[in-house]
């Protein structure tokens, strides 16, 4: 019985290493990262600057390079260039990254948060708020160039069939952005299904 | 905006003007705050850019003054540790409470849970 005992609370003591393991392992979400940039609207939206600047278009930006916006000397003097490590050092302490920011805020302390946060901020950028339908269209021709790219990015990933019918059919069903689900979506349109 | 919105019908136009009130005496309370700590208050800018257009209804502005509120709490407290000064933490603190209450009231009004953690991040 004793024996039972111990077995079984190693083996719960397994689990739990396991769990923990997995959680820390468990990637990045955009979902989770939505909630977190929650935090920020007060200051910040997407597509629009308030008291501190938009965030559409952030990745690649330099820091204090947007126009119509009043940057502290702090942050137009700092020259970062916004990606996923430098987002990650300034989001967990603004004010040590950038002394005189006018960012006060304490920062993100967990890094789990931070890095779902900066995918969100990441895949927002490719959203509709940030990238309305009529730029899209420009940028892809619209119709039958959109219809090109979804049946390039099938044939990319190996669904040539798949590829083929979207060169007849996405572009009549009007697939021309290129959210995330854009593969998918051409497949259901395509008539094929992913094997 | 809210309560300029004209989209807002009583009582919910009624909260909107009293929550109006309270954020004009934060910002009242924040400047006298600093100036008397020597510091010079920031100006109201000219012209604040909230996406007017998608907000259609009631429950639209509500949502989206819940979402204000919300990063309004988060704001005071990621501000409250960074202040040396008690005074200044005082009056921030003091305000994220009522912005917490704020959030909560316009949770409630949206038909979501009003309070729905024992924390706020």
């Amino acid at each position: 019985m004793a024996r039972k005992s111990v077995a079984l609370r190693g083996a719960l003591l397994l689990l739990a290493a396991a769990a923990c393991t997995w959680a820390q392992a468990a990637p990045a979400s955009a979902v989770r990262g939505e909630a977190v940039y929650a935090r920020c609207a007060a200051c910040h939206a997407l597509a629009q600057n308030r008291v501190g600047p938009k965030h559409c278009g952030l990745f690649g930006r330099m820091s204090g390079s947007l126009p119509n916006f009043e940057y502290s000397a702090a942050m137009k003097q700092a020259h970062i260039v916004w990606n996923a490590q430098t987002l990650d050092r300034f989001l967990a302490s603004p004010l040590k990254m950038v002394p005189g920011t006018a960012m006060t805020y304490d920062g993100v302390s967990d890094a789990a948060e931070r890095a779902d946060l900066i995918a969100y901020l990441r895949e927002a950028g490719n959203s509709r708020e940030c990238k309305p339908r009529k730029e899209l269209v420009e940028r892809h021709g619209g119709g039958v160039g959109a219809a090109q790219q979804h049946a390039h990015r099938l044939a990319a990933l190996g669904l040539h069939h798949a590829a083929e019918q979207c060169r007849h059919r996405c572009g009549a069903a009007g697939l021309d952005d290129d959210a995330q689900d854009a593969p998918q979506r051409a497949l259901r349109v395509s008539g094929s299904r992913r094997r | 905006m809210g309560a300029q919105s004209n989209l807002l019908q009583k009582p919910a136009l009624d909260l909107a003007l009293t929550f109006q009130g309270h954020h004009k005496e934060h910002a009242e309370l924040l400047a006298k705050t600093v100036e008397k700590l020597g510091g010079k208050p920031a100006a109201a800018k000219t012209a604040y850019d909230f996406p007017v257009a998608s907000l259609k209804s009631q429950a639209d502005v509500l949502r989206f003054a819940a979402k204000l509120e919300q990063g309004a709490v988060s704001a005071y407290l990621g501000a409250v540790p960074l202040f040396a000064n008690r005074d200044l933490s005082k009056a921030a603190a003091s305000i994220l409470g009522d912005e917490a209450m704020h959030w909560a009231v316009l949770r409630q009004a949206i038909g979501e849970a009003p309070v729905p953690s024992a924390f706020v991040a």
